[in-house]
């Protein structure tokens, strides 16, 4: 069975309360779930996982969260192969700003560059919608099941 | 139309008992003749939604007063004593300094810290007579409150009732036009919540173990040099003083409104479901922040109104709470309005919107399910007695009986 790895960047725990959703979407189709804040994930496991779901807010000037900014600095110094790596992508961000949910799309950029395939459409939930960045999750999730390898 | 300063100004007569009780009605005139108004030489007063959570957030719009507004001869400035917080801070320092607390009021964390108001509420109760008046505002409003913020903070209660008087004390000289003797007043409230949490804190620094709180992570941090003295204080004066006094006032407001609507306490008892929604208009209706203020860093343009850098705008909560062209009827309490005609500004906006309004928000939320839950009726037991100035509410008494 597939496993289907959430890797979460947050500063103030939306990121993560996103990533529990879309574990919990998965985990109700009967995937076999991993959720994991970006500080515990080596960038050396990342070739190894199959179905590997970002989740990431942007915060400062378009930055990264803090706790995902080192996992990015280190795919760039370590360089690993991922053209085995099929992946997700949600953002959470605040159109106010002219960096309106640029983290998830530096993590994109990267994990491309190093030859990782993209499933599905990077989601980009606004803090200044209305729509709960949980509804989002939902129905974002329930597309990207469609999209899952029988 | 356009109007002269003095002509503009009159229409918010800011220091004015009237208008301070009921700003409402001033603000609804004042948009008839114009959605921006220029009311002294370089400050400026926008009263539409739009405008305000457009406007209000842009990166320009600063939040540090340019030196240029300081009144000579009064220094220092009470606020001063918050230089080193997210209060007065911009980006970049602003990111450094909101990342201190963030981990600390999550979505997730304030599952954990709600079930603490609601024990503490519960043991308040239940020191109830039958009967009794009870003063809902300090007793169930601030007391929980507070008693939850000093657990995330593991601090102690300390002298909660001389700490809420000693902010609102310091508060005073926000208001737009202060008058005499505030300044001192002012100053003497922030040295004593600052000396109150320095001794405190100081306690913890030189205990044994340490504590297992958000006080606890600023300390440890000091420790490895990554924070100054002043920035673990006024962090932690900033979080221990607000924890009780803002949520207080939306709390008690849920009282008043219990009180008045009995139908809408029996609907917050039987719906659970529209509980976040209740307490969202119960906020829009009931600002404690009345004014948010900023100064643009750029010229900017706000409805065709050329407003140069480096001036005040006034952004008044209340006016953009209620601006009929995003809310129907936007005096009456509605929590079945649709999604896009309830968001309010009560919170702030933007990068400095309030860090604890999730935990704000389900305090209320805890607190008014409790009394819905237990009792079939409140009761004004007196009439509610605030206090106010054009920057600020809180209530001073709210005696209720619960039945
Ligand atoms: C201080 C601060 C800075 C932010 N900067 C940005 C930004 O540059 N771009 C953006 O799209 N969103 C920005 N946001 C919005 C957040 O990304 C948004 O609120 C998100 O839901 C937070 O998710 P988190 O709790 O997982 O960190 C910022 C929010 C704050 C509080």
């Amino acid at each position: 069975m597939t496993v289907v790895h959430v890797l979460y960047g947050t500063e103030s725990g939306n990121a993560e309360m996103v990533a529990d959703d879309i574990a919990a979407a998965f985990g109700d189709q009967g995937y076999e779930t991993v959720t994991a804040e970006l500080t515990d994930v080596e960038v050396s496991d990342l070739a190894a996982m199959q179905i590997a779901v970002f989740v990431s807010s942007t915060y400062g000037e378009g930055g990264l969260p803090e706790t995902a900014a080192p996992f990015h600095d280190a795919l760039l110094t370590e360089r690993p192969d991922l053209s085995g790596v099929r992946f997700a992508a949600f953002g959470l961000g605040d159109s106010i700003y002219e960096t309106f949910n640029n983290a998830i799309e530096t993590i994109r950029t990267a994990l491309l560059e190093l030859g990782a395939e993209q499933i599905g459409t990077t989601a980009k939930h606004d803090a200044a919608s209305t729509t709960p960045a949980t509804e989002l999750a939902d129905a974002w999730a329930r597309e990207l099941l469609t999209l899952m390898p029988a | 139309m356009s109007l002269t300063i003095e002509e503009a100004s009159a229409l918010f007569p800011w220091n004015d008992e009237k208008f301070r009780a009921d700003p409402y009605p001033a603000y609804e005139r004042a948009r008839a003749i114009a959605p921006v108004h220029r009311t002294t030489e370089n400050t400026y007063v926008v009263l539409n939604h739009a405008d305000t959570t457009h406007n209000a957030k842009l990166p320009c719009m600063r939040i540090a007063e340019p030196p240029s507004f300081a009144t000579a001869g009064e220094h220092p400035h009470p606020w001063t004593a918050f230089d080193n917080t997210v209060l007065s801070k911009d980006a970049p320092e602003h990111t450094r300094m909101r990342r201190l607390t963030n981990r600390w009021l999550t979505p997730k964390m304030i599952g954990t810290w709600a079930r603490l108001t609601h024990d503490f509420t519960v043991e308040a109760l239940g020191r109830l007579a039958p009967g009794e008046v009870v003063d809902a505002h300090f007793d169930l409003g601030v007391m929980p409150t507070h008693l939850t913020m000093c657990r995330i903070l593991d601090m102690p209660v300390g002298d909660v009732e001389g700490m809420f008087w000693a902010l609102w004390d310091a508060m005073l000289i926000n208001a737009t036009a202060p008058g005499e003797g505030i300044h001192a007043r002012s100053l003497a409230g922030m040295n004593f919540m600052f000396a109150e949490t320095e001794r405190y804190v100081r306690e913890k620094q030189s205990a044994e173990e340490p504590g297992n709180g958000l006080v606890d992570e600023l300390l440890a941090a000091h420790g490895r040099g990554e924070l100054t003295w002043r920035e673990v204080l006024e962090t932690t004066v900033l979080l221990y003083m607000s924890g009780g006094p803002n949520p207080a006032y939306l709390i008690g407001a849920g009282f008043k409104l219990f009180a008045e609507r009995p139908d809408l306490m029996a609907e917050f008892r039987e719906k659970p479901e529209i509980r976040e929604a209740f307490v969202n208009e119960l906020a829009r209706l009931n600002p404690v922040e009345l004014i948010i203020t900023r100064f643009p860093n750029e010229d900017i343009e706000i409805q065709d109104v050329h407003i140069p850098a480096g001036s005040c705008i006034k952004y008044p909560i209340g006016a953009a709470n209620r601006d009929p062209a995003v809310f129907e009827n936007p005096n009456n309490f509605d929590h079945n309005r649709p999604p896009e005609a309830s968001r309010n500004l009560t919170f702030g906006l933007g990068t400095h919107a309030c860090a604890g309004q999730l935990l704000a928000r389900a305090e209320t939320s805890v607190i008014l399910g409790l009394i819905a839950e237990r009792y079939s009726s409140v009761e004004l037991a007196g009439e509610p007695l605030e206090v106010r100035t054009d920057r600020l509410v809180a209530f001073d008494k709210l005696p209720v009986r619960l039945s």
